[in-house]
């Protein structure tokens, strides 16, 4: 969602077409048909897998994981308290359900319910050389560092200097790029910019980071019922118990050593010694 | 009333490059930021100086500072005196590095880049440095450097009206650092519902309060406003350690350059077990009350301390 607005401010900033497609399946076609077939800028892709990857049209990208065992934890309380499903889905069932679970059962739950997420990116081909691979930890870390980073990769940085000239043109776009969208009638062209400033992308992530999207709040001071619930590594050692990481590692084998979140299988609750 | 906002740096503590990046910011938001010196420093206490005026005594230094009207003072030779000094409101950061770091820091620069314009001690102690060996010279600029050393080890590092962070954290994370400078000073826009016409107004306000600065009859242009994220962010980008450094990496040393290394730990490279057993007899305690190493066991195969401030 963090990572989805920001792209959502960019596109808004440079007048680029942006659309965020969910599913493995959109309108009733698949996505890389539905992406292929419209003429848009920027793709956010929310759980791809890699099978529609393949098929997309030429692209340049970046892919963000995070621990799997992060994203159970996060997944329960986001989806038992603040994500809106539609009603009469299998995913709202589930919320009804961990609304009526206890903690522990609730998780084990989560575990299960996470194989959508977690299946694709334990089949994602890590080695695409068109697609720049990071993770949530250290976008989160060091955002703006960061996402200079995926911006650079993607080639749509500019980092000349940010002359008079060039904070006018700049501001102008911006203003008339608003005007489209909030009055197409009136302005019923946008002017796009393949490239963002890095000083406007670095207001971007400054103006959504986490401390704002979650209303003040910094990261790891918690609110369990908001979606941007706390952001920081390793919370999930706070709320899997050893059944539950039992649970995991027989639902996902070897999915946290082969993500790097861990030398090898031998994890648990408690941390490594060495670490 | 606003209080004062304050910048308290040291030499070889990055703070060319933070003040820079503050002036620049101050430019556009409207803000009259100064630069105050000791000229003495490193070595000794004096009269001040902004450029502006020179002797300026330090028991004076609230009174004229209050007459000039200046918005954001950066005071990077900075010690508690020059804070005691002050007698008004004021909200403002202090910046350290590992004090071994600044020896070989200033070693280098002393003896390779440092201007010695107006700087008769600082030019005497070059021929100094320049006449001698490196161990002989690094010996000598732990002398010489000593005023700043003892001013660091004098700071009140819980005052509550100063955020501490070590430079070590702030080249790291120079982002993150900013923003949360910005934020302990309440100086940044909050810009939850910024609306397109206020980014509009932020634009050509910004604009007006640069040229208020160029001629003294613009300065009716000038109108103070908190800084919005964009503005605090791109002078952090403008100033990147790989720009100044001519596109070097951090890590990569060129002795002649004022932006000579940027990695810390660096001492480890240059001093030796003589320099070591020096520096904790004239300065005991120094690099563990900085929060350094846990205590003054330290050698050179130890590990420094994680700079333990972060954003």
């Amino acid at each position: 969602m963090w990572i989805n607005s920001i792209l959502r401010e960019v596109a808004g900033v440079t007048g680029l077409t942006f659309e965020y497609v969910y599913k493995s399946t959109i309108y009733g076609q698949d996505v890389h048909n539905y992406i292929n077939a419209k003429d848009i800028d920027i793709v956010s892709c929310g759980n791809p897998t890699l099978e529609d990857v393949r098929k997309m049209k030429a692209f340049r990208g970046f892919h963000a994981i995070r621990d799997p065992r992060d994203m159970v934890v996060s997944g329960y309380f986001s989806h038992r308290n603040s994500h809106w499903f539609k009603p009469g889905t299998y995913p709202k069932e589930h919320q009804t359900q961990l609304r009526a679970l206890g903690k522990n059962e609730g998780l084990h739950a989560e575990i299960e319910f996470s194989r959508r997420f977690l299946e694709p990116i334990a089949d994602w081909d890590y080695s695409m050389p068109n697609v720049m691979e990071l993770r949530f930890e250290e976008l989160t870390s060091s955002p703006y560092d960061t996402f200079l980073d995926v911006f650079r990769f993607l080639g749509v940085l500019d980092e000349g200097a940010w002359t008079y000239r060039a904070r006018f043109v700049d501001t102008s776009v911006y203003a008339l790029n608003k005007a489209h969208r909030r009055y197409p009638r009136l302005m019923p062209t946008s002017l796009r910019k393949r490239h963002i400033r890095a000083e406007k992308l670095l207001g971007i992530v400054h103006k959504l980071r986490f401390s704002k999207m979650s209303k003040g709040r910094k990261r790891g001071e918690e609110d369990v019922s908001g979606h941007m619930r706390k952001g920081v590594p390793g919370d999930w050692r706070n709320h899997l118990t050893p059944d539950h990481v039992a649970h995991f590692k027989e639902a996902y084998p070897g999915l946290v050593s082969r993500l790097k979140y861990e030398p090898d299988e031998s994890w648990g609750v408690a941390p490594r010694s060495n670490h | 009333m606003d209080p004062l906002y304050t910048y308290f740096g040291h030499h070889k503590c990055a703070s060319s490059w933070i003040w820079a990046i503050l002036a620049q910011i101050c430019r556009e938001a409207g803000l009259v930021h100064k630069i105050m010196v000791d000229p003495l420093t490193p070595t000794g206490h004096g009269p001040l100086t902004d450029y502006m005026a020179d002797q300026i005594p330090r028991h004076d230094l609230g009174r004229y500072l209050e007459q000039r009207g200046y918005d954001f003072v950066s005071f990077v030779t900075a010690d508690m005196e020059m804070v005691e000094a002050l007698r008004m409101p004021f909200k403002g950061f202090h910046v350290i590095r590992d004090p071994r770091d600044i020896i070989v820091s200033a070693y280098f620069s002393h003896r390779n880049s440092h201007p010695t314009d107006n700087l008769p001690h600082l030019a005497a102690h070059r021929e100094r440095l320049k006449s001698v060996s490196k161990e002989e010279g690094l010996f000598l600029e732990m002398e010489f450097s000593g005023q700043e050393l003892r001013d660091l080890g004098d700071w009140n590092y819980q005052h509550p009206d100063i955020l501490e962070l070590k430079m070590e954290e702030v080249t790291r994370h120079p982002y993150e650092s900013f923003v949360r400078i910005f934020e302990f000073l309440d100086l940044l826009r909050w810009e939850s519902d910024f609306l397109a016409k206020d980014r509009v107004q932020t634009f050509l306000q910004g604009l007006m309060n640069r040229l208020s600065f160029r001629a003294p009859h613009w300065q009716r242009l000038r109108r103070p406003m908190r800084p919005t994220g964009d503005i605090v962010l791109g002078r952090v980008y403008d100033n990147r350690f790989e720009k100044k450094a001519g596109g070097r990496a951090k890590g990569k040393a060129d002795a002649k350059s004022h932006y000579r290394k940027g990695k810390a730990g660096d001492w480890r490279n240059h001093l030796t077990p003589a320099h070591i057993a020096h520096f904790k007899e004239t300065y005991p305690g120094l690099v563990s009350t900085l929060g350094y190493e846990t205590d003054e066991s330290w050698e050179l195969e130890t590990h420094a301390l994680e700079a333990d401030v972060g954003p």
